[in-house]
Formats: C-alpha cells, sequence, structure tokens
C-alpha cells in the first residue's frame, strides 16, 4: 500500500469510527431520556477523545435544548427533558 | 505492515521537518476540537494535499508564497461526504434531501455550483466566465422561481421592501443576488483561514439555531480546514469550495430571512467581508476603467498581508494572519455579538453593525492605501 493509501485509509477509519460514536452517544440519550448520564457527561475523557471539547459542547448544548440527539432525526426522547416543568422537582432528570 | 507502521508512528511523534511540525500541531488542535473525528478529518485532507492534480505554483496566486493545491475545496467535498455517508450507514439519520423538497432543491442548486467549480479546478479555464454565469443565473433562477418559500417578501429595508412586495421583482432581486454573492465569495478567497473562518461562524451559528445536521457537519467540515489552512496554507479553497460553501450560504441565509428567524441585517453582519470587498473592487476597477471582474491586488486582504509580511520570516504567517484579522473583525464580530446576546438575531439593529463593519474595512483600506502608496513613492 503507497502512503497516499494508507493515510487516506487511517483518515477514513478516524472519521468513520468518531461518527459511530457519536452515533451510539445520540441514541443512547434517546433511551435513558435525560437522566444525566448523557448530559453530564460533557468532560468526560472517553467523549472527549471521541467529539473533543466542541463537538461535546455542541452535544450536550442540543440535547438540553430538547433536540433529542446530535444527528438522529424523527425520534423523540423517550425521557422527560429537564426543563419540564410538570414533573416534581424530585423526579426531574 | 509492522515496521512501516512504527515508522509512521515514529516519523508523527517525533517530527524532523516544517512538515512533521505543520502535521502534529494540526492533529492536536483537531484533536482538541474534534476528538478522533477531526483527527480523522486532518489526515484524509492531508492525503489529498498531497496528490499531483490541481497543484499551482506560487506565483499563480495573489499573496501565496509556497506551492498549495487549489483543491481545498474538493477536500471539504470529501470530508463532508464521508462524514455524511457515515451518519446514514451508522446511524438512523435520514438526510433533509430525502424528506423535504425544499432541501432537494437546495442542495441540487449546490451541487450544480460544485459541479461548475470543480470543472474549474481541475482544469483552469475549461469553461468560459460567461458561460459559469449564465450557468448559475439559470440554476439559482429556477430554484428560487420552484422554491418560492425561499424568497423573502420584506428584508427590513423601506426602500427595498417595496420591491420585494412584487413576487416577480423579488424573485430577479434574490437571483442577481445570489449569483453576486458567490462570486463575491470566490473573490474574497485570497489569504488563508478567510473565507473557511467566515464560513465556519456562519455554518456555527446556522447549526446553533436550527440543530440541522447538514450545518452541524459543515461547520464541523470547515472549521477542519480552517485549521488545515491556517496552519499549513497548503491548500487554496479554489473554486469548488468558494461556489460550494457560498452557494449553501446563501441559500441557507434567504430560508432563514424568508422564514422570519433571523433579519437580512444579521446575515449581511455575518458575511460582511465578501460583499463589502466586492462592490468597493467594482467600484474601484469601473474608477479606473477597468472590468469590474478583473483580478487585481487592491483587496484589503492584499493590503493587509503587505503590511503584515515584513514583520514575519516566515511565508505561511502573514497569509494566514491576514485572513484570521479579516475574518475575525467581519463574521468573529458578528459571533460575539451573537453568543453574549447584545442584540436578538431577528433584530434590524444589525444593519447598525453592517454599517460599523463596512466603516472599518472603508477606514483600514484607506489608511493601508495610503502608507503603501508613500512606500511606493519613497522607494522610486
Amino acid at each position: 500500500m503507497n502512503r497516499f493509501s494508507f493515510t487516506l485509509l487511517i483518515g477514513l477509519l478516524l472519521m468513520l469510527f468518531g461518527v459511530n460514536g457519536v452515533s451510539n452517544m445520540s441514541t443512547r440519550a434517546l433511551v435513558t431520556g435525560y437522566d444525566g448520564s448523557v448530559i453530564n457527561n460533557v468532560y468526560s475523557p472517553n467523549r472527549l477523545a471521541l467529539i473533543g471539547v466542541v463537538g461535546s459542547n455542541i452535544a450536550n448544548e442540543l440535547i438540553i435544548r430538547g433536540q433529542g440527539t446530535v444527528i438522529v432525526e424523527d425520534s423523540l426522547p423517550r425521557g422527560k427533558g429537564p426543563q419540564d416543568e410538570s414533573l416534581p422537582l424530585k423526579a426531574r432528570p | 505492515m509492522l515496521s512501516f507502521l512504527r515508522q509512521q508512528l515514529f516519523e508523527f511523534l517525533l517530527p524532523r521537518n516544517k512538515t512533521m511540525h505543520k502535521l502534529v500541531i494540526m492533529a492536536m488542535l483537531a484533536f482538541l476540537t474534534f476528538g478522533i473525528t477531526g483527527l480523522g478529518a486532518i489526515i484524509l485532507m492531508y492525503s489529498l494535499s498531497t496528490m499531483r492534480a490541481g497543484r499551482d505554483s506560487a506565483a499563480s496566486h495573489g499573496i501565496s508564497a509556497i506551492n498549495s493545491s487549489r483543491l481545498g475545496g474538493v477536500a471539504i467535498l470529501i470530508t463532508f461526504l464521508v462524514f455524511l455517508s457515515g451518519m446514514v450507514m451508522l446511524s438512523p439519520y435520514t438526510p433533509g434531501v430525502v424528506r423535504d423538497v425544499t432541501f432537494l432543491h437546495l442542495w441540487s442548486t449546490v451541487f450544480i455550483c460544485v459541479v461548475l467549480g470543480m470543472a474549474e479546478d481541475f482544469k483552469a479555464d475549461l469553461l468560459s466566465p460567461l458561460f459559469r454565469l449564465l450557468v448559475k443565473l439559470m440554476a439559482f433562477g429556477i430554484f428560487l422561481w420552484t422554491t418560492p418559500v425561499v424568497v423573502p417578501n420584506a428584508i427590513g429595508v423601506p426602500l427595498l421592501d417595496g420591491l420585494f412586495a412584487s413576487p416577480v421583482l423579488a424573485w430577479g432581486l434574490c437571483t442577481l443576488f445570489c449569483v453576486g454573492f458567490i462570486n463575491a465569495f470566490n473573490m474574497a478567497d485570497g489569504a488563508n483561514g478567510l473565507v473557511p473562518g467566515i464560513a465556519a461562524v456562519a455554518f456555527g451559528i446556522l447549526f446553533h439555531e436550527y440543530g440541522r445536521p447538514a450545518e452541524g457537519v459543515l461547520f464541523f467540515v470547515c472549521l477542519m480546514f480552517l485549521i488545515f489552512n491556517v496552519v499549513s496554507g497548503w491548500f487554496f479553497l479554489g473554486d469548488t469550495g468558494s461556489y460550494g460553501l457560498g452557494a449553501a450560504l446563501v441559500c441557507y441565509g434567504l430560508l432563514g430571512v424568508a422564514e422570519g428567524d433571523f433579519s437580512a441585517g444579521f446575515m449581511a453582519s455575518l458575511l460582511s467581508y465578501p460583499c463589502v470587498d466586492f462592490l468597493v473592487s467594482i467600484i474601484r476597477r469601473a474608477r479606473k476603467g477597468q472590468s469590474p471582474l478583473r483580478p487585481d491586488n487592491g483587496h484589503l486582504h492584499n493590503r493587509l498581508h503587505r503590511f503584515y509580511q515584513p514583520k514575519f520570516k516566515s511565508r505561511v504567517i502573514p497569509n494566514s494572519l491576514t485572513g484570521l484579522t479579516i475574518s475575525f473583525f467581519s463574521s468573529g464580530l458578528c459571533l460575539l455579538i451573537y453568543l453574549s446576546d447584545w442584540l436578538l438575531i431577528e433584530s434590524n439593529a444589525w444593519f447598525g453593525v453592517f454599517a460599523l463593519q463596512t466603516l472599518l474595512y472603508l477606514v483600514v483600506l484607506y489608511r493601508l492605501r495610503k502608507a503603501q502608496f508613500a512606500e511606493d513613492h519613497t522607494a522610486a
């Protein structure tokens, strides 16, 4: 394999690995709702390694705003959002 | 294979030359901002920058002093498509073009502009400027005619709102504006990080506002290209990049203004540099009796680069500093006001910010021109 193909392959694999990680994170946010396991982990080492400081903050902002997820559309979170005033205080995620 | 991997890793961790130094800096910045995904994008762009196709000599460009590839736009396109394909294959994401006919028309228009730019990047002067202009007019004309939801019926300027009240006049004005804006974006692409910086800020704000994945991916790709372009200078954005990004920005901008999500003044302020520089350049050339589209070195980025150049030994730093300074004081200023919530995004007060940016442009251009004219006069 020549140098061009090798670097291209590495770049492609890393990008797809990152996209897969973001997808998994988004799906997890949908499944768990707003229990904090995704929202509160902005600076967790795994997440920083996967999508970096900017990516992690953007993902967090979108989840908090109720966009549901970063890249999964047309799916509503099963849990209630943190701003849901109808829930009693203790029950809020 | 193992020894090759070990050698690559060793070279990466212990850089011996300038190329490796730049690669390590880019990789660190990309990893910090977007983690492994960003690192992958930088490696992908690096491999594309080593291609022989589309390579330009330093002499063929205004302020660049190193031989670079003009396939930056192609690199952006490939990185964008890889990310998008990954999302489609690895997650339940369905692209907007499949779900919504407005986005299908929008992205078809962007695609036509990308193809036009790509033809020019792979073989210079393959298509005549008149042909490109006519195709762009046709593409935007058809897009805005078939998708009237993108055409605003008022933009908050009393004199122009009278014209926008007529749908046909509004369509004509918007078509001319879109084509003019793409040419302005292409004309402004003269320094490392200038247009990528403006595009990254614009897509970042659009993504923050709407949360739509397409703008998110464009923000990511533009930011990675900005890092690559500013640190190394190995890529020009090229016509593919300036036409494609310009078309995407103008379409999303018009859609946002037409739907009342933000004011026309906000978009004007966000994209102030290409618009003001385009108008000032046309006026300057017309006053000299030259063709309005003839390239020259009288742009603000050319003059600012000449101001920075004697202060640095490096050939890349003055170029990148020029691009970053201009993108910071145009779109960066808009981003600061937006993030600090000083003005509502729907407010027409953004026209005031645009007026301030225009004034700043004119004052800096006037002072640099005067100083450089005096320098030339003394040298002669």
